[in-house]
């Protein structure tokens, strides 16, 4: 039972209506993920135009949620959905909260990317942030990818991936804050790149909600505020 | 109130830890075990060997597909396949340490101690008073004061008193389908039984009689053992605090409510609780 | 082509079976009806005072008589008929009317009835002073009156002499009602008590009982009865020497007189004198003698009471034989035996009973119940009595039980019918609180079943009551000389025979010696035995109805 399976129900229309959910979730986090690259393609190309861009498509990634949110509650108050049934569309309903938050990060870092256009100076970070970007973009991929193929092993490697990135934000936080203390004039230019890092490392935290709703998907285990080790054993049983 | 309990609104927070780990029956002061019970029809096995506990004053569920051996098994328990022709038990049932199937223990007698309520309401052709009565009448108790007692607090224990204490000479069979129903809950406590097997108590019923039945199994939880076999699914995960789901005469799983309709162990009852092809 | 097409289509909208079925109701219920009017008109016509005519019949080509009397019925002969019979006939036509003329005066003529053909009458008319006198013997006198006497001397004579006979009627029939008094009731009670001081005689000289103490006892009490009787008598004697003192004088038609007591009247009319209020007056007091007095005169007279009577005595009693046996007996076999092929053959072969004729039912009642069962209970309980049989002989008893028996497969396939309709979810209610399978029998499935039981009483009933030939052999007599139940201990006197209705109607319309007299009341009497059954049944049928509406809720 490692696999969650949505179809085989005897009403057809069921199988429909959690497999229409599952693809609009699945559609969102493609606009996500798109949304982020486009973001961080700015960014490294300092490409305010683009930034404008993912922050006016920003309103797609809204109008999805609300529409699977009504979705899912139609569920709930017409099928009474029990067990992998009623675990999917929690998961989901989650999911897309978290995604919906990804969809606002992006626009940050966005944002973030039109401001620093402006001011038209390069830092000597860009590297370091367009790593920690891709990773993010890595991990949020991963975390997609675990969900449409409802898989534990690899929703447990992006939390491991994720305290990567966590490590790797408090490093250039540490840069960051070091720059500032040394020269006071980059500290406007610095408070904006770390914007940015903050919200990369917002959302590979919400990659990593995501896989722990695959996990309690799948396993029915509420694996959340728990240690990694624990993650792993509980994600493990069975 | 000790002070490593952490109170936050009013709200127990050690105590909700707590909730998310496992319930078990095994822990709760157990009133019925079965035993490897078996059951044929002439020749057709019905129950292939059950194992079960069923625990005090608690709510256990059996669902399963029709069939599935799950009204079988509840009449198991007060011996009512022993009116069924052809009809032959292996195993064992023990109540309170007592085998129920021993050839000391008289039926008729074990029925008194293990009351029944059916599918549809059958009330006796007789008044809502002679119905509670029943069973007292039937022990050889006469003295008025004992019954009228007895009948107020069955009635009163069956959420009916007040719809029916102006009129209890009348017959009961003018009560509505509900009525007959928790009529039928009060005649089978008015006998005072320690275990109550309610067979689908509420498939004749509307809803908003359902949800008074269901509001009362949750009442009659404080002083009874109740075994309760239901084709609605929802209706078990309300009422139920253990639920067992049966499959063509095997129990397939046992486990608390909570578990049993959110994260199944077995496959089977997946699919059954979700509603997708055996 | 079209008509055809157009039946076709009046054939498929089903009209032409609801019309067949129509029909087939409306012709049963016509035949009914039918049935129920003829025996009314004739039964009911029995009781109207009928006018008296005063006719001039020509008896030959010369002579002529007068006849007093009643017409009744009347038929189309062919005339050559009665020539050859040696009639005299003043007409040649083909065909002659004639008319059945009840006569009366069975003393002077010999026969109540008179053919007279219409050519031969002459004059008619109806003279208001003709009288009709209903007596205790010889039937009814019609003629006139003459004189009233008292002791031998005239005290009224030509028209006051009606007026006096009124007055002295009431005397005469209160000292009628004084003598039965005595002589049904306190007379009667001491034949009874006689006879068991007999009985008990005979019992101790049975027993050989050697001491005189109990004989000197009973010698005593038959003194005291002997004593009791020598009273009774002689209050009778006196009665009979009062009520013979007043007598009249009448003459018939032709002029032959006769002198008649007065206690030998029953009833004094003349019906051309009356008025419509008058004759239904009459009428009514007629119906009322009919249903409440005994016969007179081998059954063609007076009241048919001990029949009516005995029907509704035999049908309670065969009533209680045959409704515990039957539901014991369907209780059994639906709920006990073990269904399989040897209750199956027990279920065929009660159903077959039920279409065994009923004479072999009276044939086999003759030759187990009574000459069986009766003769051992004679030889074991009755031996003082015998030679003379008490249970060895056809009585009410026997009756009652050779029609439950006939009516016992009625009863046990309803009540099956009935065991088998109660919902198995019932039964489980009352097991599953600790109740017995006897105990949730008799408090709940036979208290439900009880409509259905007391469907099968009704056919029972109904069964019962119209049956005559087995009654027949094992207790039905044409004239039962007292009730089954009366004052005496122990009341119900199971050995006694008893007259029915249905007997009563086989025995005036063809053993009676005067045939033509009782016809209508054959039919009065049939009337009478349906409306008992139909009284029965409509007792038997409220309370069913009254059981299925207690029960009602639980049949959908």
């Amino acid at each position: 039972m490692d696999k969650i399976d949505i179809g085989h129900h005897i009403s057809q229309r069921y199988n429909q209506e959690l497999e229409e959910i599952r693809n609009q979730v699945l559609a969102m986090g493609g606009l996500v993920e798109q949304q982020l690259n486009n973001a961080l393609q700015a960014y490294s190309n300092r490409d305010a135009a683009m930034a404008e861009q993912v922050i006016k498509d920003d309103y797609q990634v809204n109008a999805l949620e609300v529409a699977i949110d009504e979705e899912c509650t139609q569920v709930l108050a017409r099928r009474q959905p029990a067990a992998g049934d009623l675990r999917l569309i929690v998961s989901v309903i989650k999911t897309i909260t978290d995604l919906e938050r990804i969809g606002d990060e992006t626009g940050k870092v966005a944002k973030m990317t039109t401001a620093l256009a402006e001011s038209g100076n390069n830092s000597e970070q860009g590297i370091e942030i367009e790593h920690l970007g891709n990773r993010v973009r890595q991990i949020l991929h991963d975390a997609l990818d675990a969900f449409a193929r409802t898989d534990v092993d690899a929703a447990l490697k992006v939390a491991q991936e994720d305290i990567k990135v966590d490590r790797e934000y408090e490093s250039l936080m540490r840069q960051l804050i070091t720059y500032m203390m040394e020269d006071p004039r980059t500290i406007r230019r610095s408070l904006d790149l770390m914007w940015t890092i903050r919200a990369l490392e917002r959302i590979g935290d919400h990659s990593r909600n995501i896989c722990e709703y695959v996990i309690y998907l799948v396993k029915g285990r509420d694996v959340r505020h728990i240690s990694l080790e624990q993650m792993e054993e509980e994600a493990g049983k069975r | 109130m000790s002070d490593s309990q952490v109170k936050t609104h009013g709200v127990n927070i050690e105590a909700l830890g707590r909730n998310r780990q496992q319930k078990s029956s095994g822990d709760e002061e157990c009133s019925l075990e079965v035993k490897n019970l078996k059951l044929f029809y002439g020749e057709k096995q019905a129950l292939n060997g059950i194992d079960m506990h069923i625990s005090k004053k608690r709510v256990t569920a059996f669902i399963g597909p029709s069939g599935c051996g799950k009204s079988t098994l509840l009449r198991c328990f007060n011996r009512m396949n022993d009116l069924v022709d052809g009809a032959r038990v292996e195993g064992a049932i023990l109540l309170e340490g007592e085998n129920i199937y021993d050839k000391s223990v008289s039926a008729v007698e074990l029925r008194r101690r293990i009351g029944m309520v059916f599918q549809k309401p059958n009330p006796f052709p007789k008044s809502i008073y002679e119905n509670v009565a029943y069973g007292l009448r039937l022990q050889g108790i006469k003295d008025r004061r004992i019954l009228d007692e007895s009948v107020e607090k069955s009635l009163k224990g069956s959420a009916l008193w007040d719809e029916v204490k102006d009129r209890l000479h009348d017959s009961a069979l003018g009560l509505s389908g509900g009525q007959q129903q928790r009529l039928v809950i009060a005649r089978a406590i008015a006998v005072e039984p320690e275990v109550l097997l309610l067979d689908e108590p509420a498939s004749a019923l509307d809803p908003i009689s359902t949800l008074k039945i269901e509001e009362l199994i949750y009442e009659l939880k404080n002083d009874y053992t109740i075994v309760i076999v239901t084709h609605n699914m929802q209706q078990a995960a309300r009422v139920s605090d253990y639920t067992a789901f049966m499959y063509m005469g095997d129990m397939i799983e046992f486990a608390d409510t909570d578990t049993l309709f959110t994260n199944p162990r077995q496959k089977q009852t997946e699919d059954y609780i979700t509603g997708r092809y055996g | 082509m079209s008509g055809n097409s157009d039946l076709k289509k009046w054939f498929s909208t089903g009209t032409p079976w609801v019309w067949t079925s129509a029909g087939a109701v409306s012709l049963s219920l016509l035949m009914v009806f039918g049935v129920l009017a003829l025996i009314a008109l004739r039964g009911l016509g029995y009781f109207w005072p009928a006018d008296l005519a005063q006719i001039e019949y020509q008896l030959d080509a010369e002579s002529k008589i007068v006849k007093v009397g009643e017409f009744h019925e009347h038929e189309m002969v062919p005339s050559i008929q009665l020539r050859e019979a040696g009639l005299y006939l003043p007409s040649d036509d083909d065909l002659v009317k004639r008319y059945l003329f009840k006569v009366g005066n069975r003393d002077f003529y010999g026969q109540d009835f008179r053919w007279i053909i219409e050519p031969s009458i002459g004059e008619t008319s109806y003279p208001e002073h003709l009288m009709v006198l209903e007596r205790h013997e010889w039937g009814n006198f019609f003629g006139h009156l003459l004189q009233v006497k008292e002791s031998g001397k005239v005290v009224a004579e030509g028209d006051a002499a009606r007026a006096e006979l009124d007055r002295r009627m009431v005397r005469a029939m209160d000292l009628h009602d004084q003598i039965k008094t005595i002589e049904k009731g306190a007379i009667g009670s001491v034949n009874y008590r006689m006879e068991k001081l007999r009985l008990a005689k005979r019992s101790l000289e049975l027993d050989e009982v050697t001491d005189p103490a109990p004989y000197g006892r009973l010698e005593e009490a038959k003194q005291e009865l002997d004593a009791e009787y020598q009273v009774l008598m002689g209050q009778l004697n006196k009665l009979y020497e009062k009520s013979k003192r007043d007598s009249i004088t009448v003459s018939d038609s032709e002029g032959n007189q006769k002198e008649i007591s007065l206690h030998m009247i029953v009833r004094v009319y003349y019906p051309n004198s009356m008025g419509v209020f008058d004759k239904i007056g009459h009428y009514i007091a007629k119906v009322i003698e009919f249903v409440s007095a005994d016969p007179r005169e081998a059954n063609t007279e007076g009241g048919i009471f001990p029949a009516i009577f005995g029907t509704v005595m035999m049908v309670m009693i065969m009533t209680v034989f045959v409704t515990p046996l039957g539901v014991v007996a369907a209780v059994y076999l639906r709920e006990y035996a073990k269904q399989g092929p040897l209750t199956q053959v027990i279920r065929i072969s009660v159903n077959n009973l039920a279409g065994v004729p009923s004479i072999v039912y009276g044939v086999f009642g003759l030759g187990f119940f009574v000459y069986f069962l009766g003769g051992n209970i004679d030889q074991l309980f009755f031996r003082e009595a015998l030679p003379a049989p008490t249970f060895g002989t056809p009585g009410i008893l026997w009756s009652s039980l050779t029609l439950a028996l006939l009516t016992l497969p009625v009863v046990i396939v309803a009540t099956e019918e009935g065991l088998s309709r109660i919902p198995r979810s019932v039964r489980e209610g009352s097991l599953a609180l600790g109740a017995t399978k006897a105990e949730t029998l008799w408090r709940i499935v036979i208290p439900m079943a009880s409509p259905a039981l007391m469907t099968g009483l009704i056919l029972a009933v109904a069964r019962a009551a119209g049956e005559v030939a087995p009654l027949m052999l094992v207790g039905v007599v044409k004239l039962a000389p007292s009730l089954p139940l009366d004052g005496e201990a122990p009341f119900l006197h199971l050995d006694r025979k008893f007259m029915h209705l249905g007997f009563h109607v086989y025995d005036v319309g063809f053993q009676s010696p005067n045939v033509e007299a009782a016809r209508p009341l054959v039919y009065a009497t049939a009337l009478l035995l349906v409306i008992v059954i139909v009284a029965l049944n409509l007792a038997a049928i409220a309370i069913r109805n009254h059981l299925r509406e207690k029960y009602r809720a639980l049949e959908s």
